[in-house]
């Protein structure tokens, strides 16, 4: 007989969330610097910083948000950027 | 009475979208001076003067260098970056093959020897595919989604205005030579172009980024309405060093080093 598992591990949950915002936010840094250079990054992670005190990684939670501040520098083509 | 003069520090506010602006003094600036520079040419210099051919290649020569030099920097700035490290290093070349060309040609006519057609353009020619490169690598790195209407202009554009070009010129006594397809090549090669840099500047529009590319859009019009001024001159043999044609290509340059200022300051 198969038990299912009567709680949901919440932390465990968060703590995969949470991987995996830092596996997208170093993916995304590593095709900034390597097609736009660093300095594109640092400029984007400045203005994030600038605007709501925060890092990337804790930007892409709400990828909305994320996406408007690519878009402030390269316009309507930034969401491609992310996919690139 | 006594009266409290405080000033309150004012905390710095951080904008709610980033804002990059065109400052029209310096396109005022830059006609001034290649205006003047023409103005001073056309006026007291007698044409038969050698130093007139000296001083016209060394005003075109000077722009094409300020824009190649600003490409350098944007170059190294980017450093081992694949889309913006070789993509400004391709444009930075493509000014100098410019300077390159313009060298020739002002050798050759020292020393009497014809200097178009000649290995000068071949120099000269050389910057549109790099240009080119510049542009796509830049523009399809983005994958941006353009409309159909746009997609028409950008390759109607070049195709109209060659054969708008061709349909003139053509057959006519002074152009069934080589000359004639010299100038085709020219027109060609910066109508392309042309077309490439108005489509980044729509891709980029809604961005920062955008007003750079504006800017460099703005150029390569100068560069083009030059090209395609100088092609017709050509086939009639009415182009002189003196002539206003050299006034854009100057401008042209010099809008374009305006606008690789402007990219590394805004991104």
């Amino acid at each position: 007989m198969i038990h299912t598992p009567h709680f949901i591990d919440l932390a465990r949950i968060a703590d995969d969330m949470s991987g995996l915002d830092t596996l997208i936010a170093k993916s995304i840094e590593l095709t900034i610097n390597e097609n736009i250079g660093k300095q594109t990054y640092e400029k984007i992670e400045n203005r994030i910083f600038e605007k709501h005190g925060i890092p990337i990684s804790q930007t892409l939670q709400d990828f909305t948000k994320f996406d408007s501040f690519l878009r402030e520098f390269f316009g309507n083509s930034a969401t491609h950027l992310v996919s690139a | 009475m006594f009266k409290l003069h405080k000033k309150i520090k004012k905390e710095p506010v951080v904008p709610d979208k980033l804002e990059e602006k065109i400052d029209y003094r310096i396109f005022g600036i830059i006609v001034v001076v290649v205006v003047t520079f023409q103005f001073y040419l056309y006026t007291f210099k007698s044409p038969d003067d050698h130093t007139v051919t000296f001083l016209a290649s060394f005003i075109y020569s000077v722009t094409a260098f300020i824009a190649a030099i600003a490409s350098f920097f944007i170059a190294k700035r980017y450093w081992n970056s694949e889309i913006f490290g070789k993509s400004y290093l391709a444009l930075a070349f493509g000014m100098i093959l410019n300077v390159l060309g313009e060298g020739i040609y002002y050798v050759l006519e020292q020393q009497s020897q014809i200097p178009s057609p000649s290995i000068s353009d071949w120099a000269s020619l050389s910057f549109y595919p790099l240009i080119f490169y510049h542009l796509a690598k830049n523009i399809s790195f983005f994958k941006p989604t353009i409309k159909k209407t746009t997609k028409l202009f950008v390759i109607l554009m070049p195709i109209v205005v060659t054969v708008v070009y061709a349909f003139v010129q053509y057959g006519k006594e002074q152009a069934a030579d080589t000359t004639f397809y010299l100038g085709l090549a020219y027109i060609i090669g910066s109508t392309v172009i042309l077309s490439a840099a108005i489509l980044g500047a729509a891709v980029f529009r809604q961005g920062i980024l955008g007003v750079p590319w504006l800017v460099l859009a703005l150029g390569i019009v100068l560069l083009t309405v030059g090209d395609v001024w100088y092609s017709y001159l050509d086939v009639f043999n009415l182009y002189t060093v003196q002539h206003p044609v050299n006034l854009l290509w100057s401008a042209g340059f010099l809008v374009m080093a305006y606008a690789l200022y402007k990219h590394k300051k805004v991104i």
